[in-house]
Parts: structure tokens; C-alpha cells; sequence
């Protein structure tokens, strides 16, 4: 019997111990290790991100202040979100962005709405593919200057080297020292973050509710989709932009075209201040082509083209009719899909329906109360 | 002391060499070569695979341009589906498994061949920059079928495959599918499906285009499927013989545009009353664009 007792003490404090050993071992993940949860409708695919920055909550957290924080430009007068307002899904409605210095840049402000899928970055560069490249020509580019950081570089990074900074750092990567690295890193994750699929559009067709389209944008989505007005053909995909990839879907894709927009000298030049894709590849044929931008929430992203040379929807359906603007119809090297249209009154208001029909208004709404201020 | 006492095995050398040697020699060479040949023609009872391969003209094109109706053109994108591949031989036809890749799933394989600018002149590069190429290759471009499993070409006497995406899997929600069959620029949409072949081709002065899917495909949106086949599949089945090895998988692009007039007005997108697209319909289906090399 008392070896019975001895038995079961023994047995009750090596439970004991088992137990404690486990709660003592467990714990709470460090704060940088906690796995970011992809804000995707069901069965939608995530997208590719870098092995070498990992989504977490609080690099977001720490892309989120940054975004927002005129701090991060040399003079303290913009941040990303003076050019990238969210109302405007991140975009602005002004033909082309302005640096922190005044200087004009050639080419307007491109939305940020699901930009962890763009295979291609920026309005026409087949090598930019990640955004933690991208990231450093608006921080740092010269000509035109954005945020300026390039000469003040010591300047810039001592205004994170304090609250709340040295905490949001240090959630973000263990370590509370700021450095260009990990802002970008944050910022590339905070705007992989930006994700939005919750239009009436989406509703209809990825969660089969018939009714959330209007009959007149249902008209308009099948105009989209037609062959009469090829509209998909290069704003296809998810995205409405050829230029997507995701974990289901790594193959290469080369989303670029040339619209017809400008013929300066009827061989299909573009003109010289920005001639497109050509710049970069130097080959001939790229002359005047550009990426296709995603179509979500189109409505609020106006001005278009990357110029922002059509002001309204309604001048960029038009000027599609027409199959380019003035010479630009007969540019030889405008893409084949582009051949015009004609439309009734009530076909154009179908068509603008259906690209209303794009707009995300929770995502719109979810983003508006950031401040654009130093935190 | 004898000599052959110590080296007892140089009597047999010379003998060999020098005595019947040379005959020897030579059958040895003979047994060499022919066991090369046989090698090189059997190593195909173990084929992993089918080269795809376009010509123009009777022979490969090696890059995006060619000269045709007059004009130089340029391959802007050339790409399409084959699926529902048979090999017949002397015994039953047999339906090899294709591998799962990026490039192919549930049996169906999407051939985007590598046609790079004709300009553009092919540098050195150092070891890590011609594997990282090589790489970003593999993502673009795709010029072979893959099997599962070996199969045996040799004894393979036809091969039969449809230009086309199954109707099954044609009409999905491309979000959920599996790459390739979640490449936008290959997908009409759900009601239309996928473009089962897709050449889009620029002159200095023209555009052309041949896109070919199924047509006449009810639903009630084009964000819908169609519950039963459309009225035009558009699928062309071919069953091409073996003229050589089997090894390759030839596409002329010559006999596909053959008698079509190559203008602007000329392509087929499979609009209502194109007439480019019944030419180029009727040339898949005798102009003997494809054949197993």
C-alpha cells in the first residue's frame, strides 16, 4: 500500500514536471515572428514574396507609420502617401506626381491596389519585378527627385532612431537600429499588404452572387470581355492586368503595349521625353509601349494613361473607340487589339457601370484615417 | 634467364596485336560502332520527353522573325495547348501521364517556344549568370512535352493529341486552376474558356492575329460556365505518323498561313464572319501543320 502512494506521488509530480516544462517552453512567439495573415477572399492565391523578407504583422505595422511619415523625405515636406493617397487607391488625381522639391516627374502616380501580383513594376520596365528595388528609386532617385534621401542619408535615418521608431523596429527585426534595408523592407511589406477584393465585380464572380452587379454593369462587363472591344486582352487576369504572378502562378509574362497614344513622326515614335518600354530594352519595337495598370477601383484613380493625359473615363473609352488619339491610330506599332470601336450612349454607360463596378469601397474606406504626419 | 619468365603475359600482347591482331582490332572497332549505333537508335525506348520545334519553310526557325507575304515578321507570342496525347504502336494506344510542371497539369501542356529577338546577339556570360538566364528562361519559354514516366517511342508508330484545353477543364474559375491553366493571356473567360492556340505576329506596317477557342459557348454572363460543349469546340485532332525517331514535334508555320493574305484586317480573333479564320481552320486540319519527326 505505501508503495502503492510512493508510486502514485511519483507519478503525479513527474506529470507535474512534464506539464511545466511544456508551459515553461512555450513562449509567446517573438513579435517579428508573427505570421502575417493574407487579407484574401477564400481560395484566392497569395502572392510570391521574397524568401529573403517574409511577410510579418509588424513589418507591416512598421511600413504603415513609415508610409505615411513626411519624415522619410530629405526635407520633411512628402511622404509615399502624398502621391500614393489612399482615397485614390493610392494614386492621385493630378496628371503627374510631384518630388519633395517641386521637380515634375514625366509620368503620373500609378495605384497601389494589389501590387504584391505585378510581375512588372513601375509603368515600363521589363527588369523591375520586386518592390523592395522599386522602393529605393522613389527614396533615392536624383532625376526627378522624390523623397531626396540621396546626400542626406545620415540626416533622414537619425528621425528613426527615436520613439515610437526604436519599438516598431524592433518589433519588426529584433533590433531597434534603423537603416535603409529594413526601411524598405518594411515599406515593401506594408504596401504587399494593400490587398482588394471585395468589388461588387469580385462578389459576382468569385463568390456567384448574382445580384451584386447591376444589370447595366453586367452589360458593360460583357462589352469588356467582347471581341468586339478587346478590352481584356491586355487588362486580363484577376488583376485586370496581364502583368500577375502568385504562388499558383510563376511563369513570365510580358504585359507591355503600345496604345497608339502618341505618332510623332508616323514611324510610331512616342515623344522624346518619354518614349516607354524602348528606354529600357533599346530594341525598336518597344517604342511607345507600357504596362497595363489594374482596372480595380479605377473609377477613383483618375487622371489615365501614364502621362495622365485622359482626364475622365470617359475620354479613355473614347479615345479607345477612336483606336488612339490623332497620328497615334495609325502608329505602326500599336497593338493589334486596338483597331476601334463603335458604341451607342447607352453601351458607353454599360461600360462605365462595369469599371464602377471595380471599385472596392471597403478597402477605400479601410485606408482613410491614416494621418499624413510624423507619428 | 628467359625473358618470357618474367613478363610471362607480353607473348600474348604481341599476339594479339601482331599476329591476328589487327583483325581482332578491327572487329572490336566494328562491335564498338555498332553498339553505338544501336544505343543511339534504342535510347529512345526511354524517352522523357518530345522536343516541340517550329519551322518556316522546311527548316527551324531559331528566332522570332521570318520572312512571308512580302513583309518581315516578328513573333510577338506563340503559344498553345495540346492535351489528350496517345501513343499507338502495334500494341493498344496508350495515353502517357504528363508530368505536373509549371508548364503542365492534369495532362494538358501549354508550348510557349523560345523565339528571342533576332537582333539582339547571344553574349558570354559568366557560370552564375548563365544559370540565373537559364532560369528566368525556364519561366518564359517551354518547347517540350513532358512525361511522367519514360515511354517508348520506338515502339510508338503514331502520335495523337488535340490543340486544345479539354472542355472539363476549359471553362474554370482560372483563380483556382492550376498554372498553365491560369495564364490570362491564354483565357478568354469562364463563359469562352481558353485560347487554345495563339499567334500574334507584327510587320513594320501590319498587325496579325490568329487567336482559336471555342465559340458559341452559352451562359449566363461571360463570368459564368457553360454547363454543355459549345457550338464550335474549335478542338483539331491530330494523328500524325512517326517519319523518324520521334523525338520532335514539328509545327510548320508556313502551311498554317498558307493562302491567307496577311493583312490587318485579315486576323482571326473568331469574330462572326471572319473569313481568315475558316482558311486557317482548314489548313490545321490538312496542310499538315504538325508532324512527328
Amino acid at each position: 500500500m505505501a508503495l502503492n502512494m510512493y508510486t502514485a506521488k511519483f507519478i503525479k509530480v513527474t506529470c507535474y514536471l512534464i506539464l511545466s516544462s511544456y508551459l515553461l517552453a512555450c513562449k509567446p512567439a517573438a513579435l517579428s515572428q508573427k505570421e502575417y495573415a493574407w487579407n484574401l477572399p477564400k481560395g484566392f492565391p497569395s502572392p510570391l514574396v521574397p524568401k529573403d523578407n517574409p511577410m510579418s504583422v509588424a513589418k507591416v505595422a512598421l511600413g504603415k507609420t513609415l508610409f505615411f511619415d513626411v519624415d522619410l523625405s530629405f526635407n520633411q515636406s512628402i511622404s509615399c502617401a502624398s502621391c500614393h493617397q489612399p482615397e485614390f487607391a493610392f494614386s492621385e488625381p493630378q496628371k503627374t506626381a510631384v518630388g519633395s522639391t517641386g521637380q515634375k516627374h514625366r509620368r503620373n502616380t500609378q495605384s497601389l491596389v494589389n501590387v504584391a501580383y505585378n510581375s512588372n513594376l513601375t509603368w515600363a520596365h521589363s527588369g523591375l519585378n520586386q518592390i523592395e528595388q522599386q522602393i529605393l528609386i522613389p527614396m533615392f532617385s536624383e532625376d526627378p527627385v522624390e523623397l531626396g534621401i540621396t546626400g542626406h542619408e545620415s540626416q533622414v535615418l537619425q528621425r528613426f532612431e527615436k520613439q515610437p521608431y526604436s519599438k516598431l523596429f524592433e518589433d519588426a527585426f529584433d533590433d531597434s537600429q534603423a537603416d535603409f534595408d529594413k526601411i524598405v523592407k518594411a515599406l515593401a511589406s506594408y504596401v504587399r499588404s494593400l490587398t482588394s477584393f471585395d468589388s461588387p465585380f469580385d462578389q459576382y464572380a468569385y463568390q456567384s452572387n448574382d445580384a451584386a452587379m447591376s444589370d447595366a454593369a453586367k452589360r458593360g462587363m460583357e462589352l469588356f470581355f467582347s471581341e468586339k472591344l478587346e478590352c481584356f486582352h491586355c487588362h486580363g487576369g484577376f488583376n485586370f492586368t496581364q502583368s500577375s504572378q502568385h504562388e499558383n502562378q510563376r511563369l513570365d509574362l510580358r504585359p507591355f503595349h503600345n496604345t497608339g497614344l502618341y505618332n510623332v513622326n508616323d514611324k510610331g515614335a512616342y515623344p522624346i521625353d518619354d518614349q516607354g518600354l524602348i528606354e529600357v530594352t533599346l530594341q525598336p519595337n518597344d517604342m511607345g509601349k507600357f504596362r497595363a495598370p489594374t482596372l480595380r477601383n479605377v473609377e477613383v484613380s483618375a487622371p489615365y494613361m501614364h502621362d495622365g493625359s485622359l482626364a475622365t473615363l470617359d475620354d479613355v473609352i473614347e479615345f479607345y473607340a477612336a483606336g488612339g488619339r490623332g497620328h497615334g491610330t495609325i502608329n505602326p506599332l500599336k497593338s493589334p487589339f486596338l483597331t476601334g470601336f463603335e458604341l451607342q450612349f447607352q453601351q458607353k454607360q454599360d461600360l462605365i457601370a462595369f469599371l464602377h463596378s471595380l471599385t472596392d469601397r471597403q478597402f477605400l474606406n479601410l485606408n482613410l484615417n491614416n494621418p499624413l504626419a510624423s507619428p | 634467364m628467359n625473358p618470357a619468365n618474367t613478363l610471362p603475359f607480353r607473348p600474348y600482347i604481341s599476339n594479339f596485336l601482331f599476329r591476328k591482331g589487327i583483325k581482332k582490332v578491327f572487329i572490336f572497332l566494328w562491335f564498338g560502332c555498332l553498339s553505338a549505333l544501336l544505343s543511339s537508335c534504342s535510347k529512345l525506348n526511354n524517352a522523357e520527353s518530345i522536343q516541340v520545334e517550329i519551322w518556316h519553310n522546311g527548316s527551324p526557325l531559331d528566332c522570332g522573325a521570318f520572312k512571308s507575304h512580302q513583309q518581315v515578321w516578328s513573333i510577338q507570342q506563340l503559344a498553345f495547348f495540346i492535351s489528350d496525347v496517345t501513343l499507338s504502336g502495334e500494341d493498344t494506344p496508350a495515353q502517357p501521364q504528363l508530368s505536373t510542371t509549371p508548364w503542365q497539369t492534369d495532362d494538358v501542356v501549354l508550348i510557349q517556344p523560345n523565339l528571342h529577338d533576332c537582333t539582339s546577339k547571344s553574349e558570354s556570360h559568366d557560370n552564375a549568370a548563365s544559370k540565373e538566364l537559364v532560369a528566368s528562361e525556364a519561366l518564359k519559354t517551354n518547347h517540350y512535352l513532358r512525361f511522367a514516366a519514360p515511354v517508348d517511342l520506338d515502339a510508338s508508330e503514331q502520335l495523337s493529341f488535340s490543340l486544345a484545353v479539354p472542355f472539363e477543364l476549359n471553362h474554370q474559375n482560372p483563380l483556382l486552376q492550376a498554372s498553365p491553366l491560369n495564364l490570362p493571356n491564354m483565357f478568354w473567360s469562364w463563359r469562352s474558356g481558353h485560347k487554345f492556340f495563339r499567334l500574334d505576329m507584327q510587320s513594320p506596317d501590319i498587325n496579325w492575329v490568329f487567336h482559336l477557342g471555342s465559340v458559341g459557348c452559352s451562359a449566363a454572363t461571360t463570368m459564368r460556365s457553360p454547363q454543355s460543349e459549345c457550338v464550335q469546340p474549335n478542338r483539331v485532332t491530330f494523328h500524325l505518323d512517326k517519319m523518324y525517331t520521334g523525338a520532335k514535334l514539328v509545327m510548320h508555320l508556313d502551311r498554317l498561313i498558307a493562302n491567307t493574305s496577311m493583312q490587318n484586317n485579315d486576323s482571326c480573333l473568331f469574330h462572326s464572319g471572319q473569313e481568315s479564320c475558316s482558311i486557317l481552320m482548314s489548313n490545321l486540319k490538312t496542310q499538315d501543320v504538325f508532324e512527328w519527326h
